[in-house]
């Protein structure tokens, strides 16, 4: 038998409508949030099935603004899923390798990478600095929302997004996406992390 | 040009490239499939026995804003999710079943005589390895074979999932991919530390940690035999983890087969238990419970059918058991067909009309919280695929494509990619 671990929630449906709003003005940013960081859109559906799974059972709980939230919520489980499922799917893809035939990219940067030189520029950088970009580009987040997403300080955030910011520009540039940087402008770094 | 202006460019570059519009996904999604959707949420949302550990956690953290004040009071824990989405996910992704043959009888005169055979190979080719710590014991088997394999620890006083939850997860892999493992886990997303090295049982022990609001803790050994282990957990801190890694001890075959979910091991268990499934469903003229298994079609790890060689939980019994029945009506569809035989080709379609009453299926989709007497027309996972296989039938055409394309390893079939849309007959293996 499989064990029944938590109680299911009792909570009075007063929270239903609370539940069903944030549903209904979140679903698409949160399969856009996951679309951007899993491959294949079931793949990212499952992700919001589950996000919101979480949310329904906290419905009492969910905070305002509820997006921050919610991605939070998304990350975790994306990445409790590449967890859980990396080491067969990786060992699967690897196998599927050996016989010759073609594996699907795991991480979405990878295929648009080979669409065009920015994704290519991108795709370059490491995950952590993708990921930092995705949350402030993508997702529409503040640097305070981003860095609760993130899971660290607003500082150590901005600074991240910082670097970030560098080194993509410094792919495009080599890319031949943005022109070279003049080095006799003067700026202050201190306004670039704002 | 500034740099600043020039990093400003880079972001105004990144932000006209969005793979992903959330305006243009609220565009095309119909509020029916927003409707479907939510109550899709809420079925797993409401099901005990479906957590989604990790952000369930984050949320509750969230929600009450304790994280800072209570970081490392509630538990770490990480595992498979297998709601039905998460099958599904399962799917989609490349995954690999190695079927393989032999008998699940009691080996009534062997060495391990309360044992079954093919399980008795998997412990002979397994460090087993134990965790001893007090109150630990494994409750799940997620999968159970020569070359791979998942256990899942529970702690008798917490739950598996949730608040004040305890987890850790043992897996095995072919030796092979130890390297390609190690290299994983070190460029992983998150993981903080420097990878620890140390010596564990007599082996090379690598430990990761994880970063996040919730760290967890990953320990692969060095090969032992043609496979290498890998624990995971996710703990409130590393010493707690450290205390049940320290715990675990190589065992003998009885001892780490009987340590194993029993209803999954025994053979009589499992037989009683397909005869269970079995009850009011229409099966096929000739249909053999016995011999429940797709013989040489290799299926999906998602709809993992209950090779011999496997031994897993309840659940995937179940989608063995109707994958099995639908598939031998599908086949006798297909025949039907082709010889013109009529009312044969229409007892199929009323058998598989009746799909959405199948108790085993109904029990299956409660187990992921869903509440109704007959299955939902829609849906995602496994009893989906039988009902747009039921209809497909009943319309008069069996999807074939698109195919789940068959991977091979050294000219033996060894696995599935399964493309999106994939027909359900194809999926299921029976075509």
């Amino acid at each position: 038998m499989l064990p029944v671990d938590d109680p299911p929630n009792a909570l009075p449906d007063i929270y239903r409508d609370r539940f069903e709003r944030c549903f209904r003005n979140h679903y698409a940013q949160v399969l856009a949030f996951s679309m951007r960081r899993v491959s294949g859109r079931e793949i990212a559906e499952d992700v919001v099935a589950d996000t919101f799974a979480v949310a329904w059972r906290r419905r009492d709980r969910i905070p305002e603004p509820a997006l921050p939230w919610l991605y939070a919520i998304a990350g975790h489980v994306i990445a409790n899923q590449h967890r859980s499922t990396s080491r067969r799917r990786n060992l699967d893809l690897r196998l599927a390798h050996e016989s010759g035939t073609a594996a699907p990219a795991s991480d979405p940067a990878e295929s648009l990478g080979r669409r065009d030189s920015f994704s290519a520029a991108f795709a370059l950088l490491a995950e952590p600095e993708r990921e930092v970009l995705r949350l402030i580009a993508w997702d529409g987040l503040d640097t305070r929302d981003a860095a609760r997403v993130f899971g660290c300080s607003p500082g150590a955030f901005r600074v991240r997004l910082h670097r970030a910011r560098r080194k993509l520009a410094k792919q495009l540039e080599a890319a031949g996406h943005l022109p070279r940087e003049d080095r006799t402008a003067v700026s202050n770094p201190a306004e670039e992390i704002q | 040009m500034t740099r600043r202006s020039r990093n400003d460019d880079a972001l105004a570059t990144m932000r006209a490239a969005n793979p992903s519009s959330a305006t243009e996904l609220r565009k095309a999604t119909t509020d029916a499939e927003l409707s479907l959707a939510m109550q899709g949420a809420i079925a797993v949302g409401e099901s005990p026995s479906r957590p989604i550990p990790a952000g369930d956690r984050v949320a509750w953290e969230h929600a009450v804003g304790t994280r800072a004040a209570h970081r490392g009071v509630f538990s770490r824990h990480r595992g498979a999710s297998l709601s039905l989405g998460g099958l599904a996910c399962v799917a989609v992704i490349a995954a690999l079943i190695l079927l393989s043959g032999g008998s699940v009888n009691s080996v009534r005169d062997g060495a391990h005589p309360t044992f079954a055979a093919a399980a008795v190979k998997v412990a002979e080719a397994n460090p087993r390895l134990l965790v001893t710590a007090p109150g630990w014991s494994i409750v799940h088997a997620r999968s159970f074979e020569v070359d791979r394999g998942e256990l899942i620890y529970k702690h008798d006083e917490h739950p598996l999932y949730g608040p004040g939850g305890r987890q850790l997860n043992l897996t095995w892999h072919p030796a092979r991919f130890y390297r390609d493992r190690l290299r994983e886990n070190d460029h992983a997303c998150c993981h903080v530390s420097t990878p620890v090295t140390s010596t564990l049982l007599g082996q090379r022990a690598t430990t990761f940690a994880y970063a996040g609001q919730h760290p967890n803790y990953a320990t692969i050994l060095s090969p032992q035999g043609n496979v290498f282990i890998e624990v995971n957990g996710s703990f409130g801190n590393k010493q707690e983890y450290e205390a049940v890694l320290h715990s675990l001890r190589p065992v003998g075959v009885d001892a780490w087969l009987g340590a194993m979910p029993a209803e999954v091991l025994r053979p009589a268990a499992r037989s009683a238990a397909i005869a269970q499934m079995l009850r009011d469903i229409p099966v096929p003229p000739g249909f053999d419970a016995s011999a429940l298994h797709f013989r040489g079609v290799p299926v999906p790890s998602g709809f993992a059918l209950q090779s011999e060689s496997a031994l897993t939980d309840r659940f995937m019994l179940g989608k063995s058991v109707t994958g099995a029945v639908a598939c031998g009506w599908l086949q006798r569809w297909l025949s039907a067909s082709r010889t013109r035989d009529d009312a044969a080709a229409q007892e199929a379609v009323d058998a598989m009309a009746t799909a959405p009453h199948w108790p085993v299926l109904l029990q299956m989709v409660r187990e992921k919280g869903y509440r109704g007497n007959a299955l939902p027309p829609h849906g995602q996972g496994w009893p989906s695929e039988i009902l747009t296989a039921a209809r497909e039938i009943a319309r008069g055409h069996l999807r074939r494509k698109p195919a789940v394309r068959t991977i091979y390893v050294k000219g033996r079939p060894a696995g599935y990619m399964a493309p999106a849309g994939a027909a359900p007959a194809s999926v299921m293996g029976c075509l």
